[in-house]
């Protein structure tokens, strides 16, 4: 059966016509609703600006009834279009609890799966990949970092090696600590990693002044951990209602201020929030839709929280 | 690092977990505390040191390297610390290297002895609001028995006692920093007792002196 498209009627028309005069409502919404995706400047590859940290929140050992929270959690940032899930043999069992969750959620979604390699916890760099390929219950993990920097140099030629033979995707570092920033700023220059991940929230923002500018020169993806602070963030604002702007960023809550601030720096790939609350993983997730601060207006959130 | 990788709500399900799990050797091990106000410190001298012994191994061993190491990357060392305060209480137990006579501090001893098996365990439940078993017992948590190995020794004597009180010492400072990183105060009560302990030691060696004094004056 055809259509005969060339004669147009009155109704086909108006039709048309009211089609696409809701195309900038609809397309206002779909941008309401849609993920807020960046690219792996590496690759171009995009994952969602909102990710999942798991230090203390899934190092839970083997209680039974914290492990199903910490799958309730999981499965909410994943449901929500949430993406990277980042954890470290630092964390405790925080990797053999996300494994646990894993296996217990069909739809995987945008994962992306991140961990490190940690010196002190024993093994060397294969050993320690192939520990955590075991305890994610995965064949192939996405990001391997370095911790903390622990021996970089000797971990990230094993990093390079392992990605060359396809075992991982992507190489990267982190700290969070403000003190190795030099540090990471020198790998960031000499090495071709794909990642660098270190401390920037609405009250440290340190990295402003060095790491994020050179992670976008050298085409660096950035993670942001600790984008409250350790719950600082929170502390410091105490019970101030939301400023005006808030609404302006389609922010319901402090923690989408705080979350939409990170990742409206045009540098930074990836927030990556932690928590075990499952009300909070909401709040945490709304951060991923809606309009982002330009610099300006990031600039007044941060002197106005600073102000509170 | 200026936190520990898990929280007070998860130390609270995981002691309850142990506690439960391990019960039989939980309870001897705190049965056995709770023996040693009633012991015989004259004749049971080498028995009360075995019996330090056996939960400071509970520490090291079931605790430290069976429960916690999924927890904590430091589970290691302070198994470690703990499996080495057992060997030495054995060892000088073995050897008969502390004397338990002495009956001055015998009093303070027993007091610091009832706050690690009593008081710590219903100080922390009310601080964390920890459910059911979800506490902390001497004879086989780190911190009451620390307590206790602290109130054990204040009555005892002897040329080896450094030997066995370096680790519950130095638990005390452990102890602190990690009650710092909760935001919980009950496990300052180690260096609380560990200073009471001093002062203790110290008031009755002054007693002793101005005794010996008024005797030769």
């Amino acid at each position: 059966m055809t259509v005969d498209c060339s004669r147009t009627t009155r109704r086909r028309f108006l039709a048309g016509a009211a089609a696409l005069g809701a195309l900038p409502i609809l397309s206002a919404r779909a941008q309401a609703t849609a993920p807020i995706m960046r690219a792996i400047p590496s690759t171009g590859e995009k994952i969602p600006a909102i990710g999942m940290g798991t230090w203390v929140e899934f190092n839970v050992g083997n209680v039974e009834a914290l492990r199903e929270n910490c799958l309730a959690i999981t499965r909410l940032f994943l449901e929500r279009g949430g993406g990277m899930i980042d954890s470290s043999p630092m964390y405790g069992s925080a990797e053999d609890v996300v494994g646990w969750c894993l296996e217990r959620i069909t739809d995987h979604g945008s994962l992306f799966s991140a961990t490190k390699v940690w010196s002190p916890a024993g093994g060397d760099t294969a050993e320690q990949l192939s520990r955590s390929e075991g305890l994610w219950r995965s064949e192939r993990l996405d990001l391997m970092q370095v911790h903390n920097l622990v021996d970089a140099e000797e971990h990230l030629e094993r990093l390079f090696a392992a990605k060359a033979a396809g075992r991982i995707r992507y190489v990267g570092i982190t700290t969070s600590h403000g003190a190795r920033h030099d540090a990471m700023a020198e790998i960031m220059t000499g090495h071709p990693i794909d990642f660098a991940q270190f401390t920037y929230n609405i009250l440290d923002r340190e990295a402003e002044d060095r790491l994020l500018p050179l992670a976008a020169d050298r085409g660096i993806a950035v993670i942001a951990n600790r984008p409250f602070q350790r719950k600082g963030v929170f502390r410091h604002v105490g019970g101030a209602p939301l400023p005006g702007w808030a609404a302006d960023i389609g922010a319901a809550n402090w923690a989408q201020v705080f979350l939409k601030f990170v990742i409206a720096h045009p540098a930074v790939t990836c927030a990556i929030p932690a928590t075990s609350v499952l009300a909070h993983m909401d709040q945490n997730m709304g951060a991923l839709t809606g309009p982002l601060p330009d610099a300006r207006l990031a600039r007044r959130m941060a002197a106005d929280v600073a102000g509170l | 690092m200026t936190e520990l990788p898990y929280s007070v709500e998860v130390l609270t399900a995981t002691l309850a977990a142990f506690n439960t799990t391990w019960w039989p050797v939980v309870a001897v091990g705190f049965a056995s505390t709770l023996w040693l106000p009633f012991a015989n410190s004259d004749r049971h001298a080498r028995w009360m040191l075995f019996q330090a012994a056996g939960t400071a191994a509970v520490v090291g061993g079931p605790f430290w390297l069976g429960t916690m190491a999924a927890l904590d990357f430091m589970a290691p060392v302070w198994g470690g610390l703990w499996l080495l305060q057992a060997a030495a209480l054995l060892l000088i137990g073995w050897r008969g290297g502390l004397d338990f006579t002495g009956r001055g501090l015998r009093g303070a001893s027993l007091v610091i002895v009832a706050v690690g098996a009593l008081v710590y365990p219903i100080l922390f439940q009310l601080e964390t609001g920890a459910a059911g078993l979800g506490v902390p017992l001497a004879g086989s948590a780190p911190e009451p028995t620390a307590i206790v190995l602290i109130g054990l020794l204040l009555g005892a004597r002897g040329r080896r006692m450094p030997a066995v009180l370096l680790i519950p010492a130095l638990w005390a400072g452990v102890a602190a920093f990690n009650g710092y990183l909760l935001g919980l105060f009950t496990p300052w009560l180690v260096a609380v007792t560990l200073l009471a302990a001093v002062a203790a030691r110290i008031a009755a060696r002054q007693n002793e002196d101005d005794t010996v004094g008024e005797e030769r004056s």
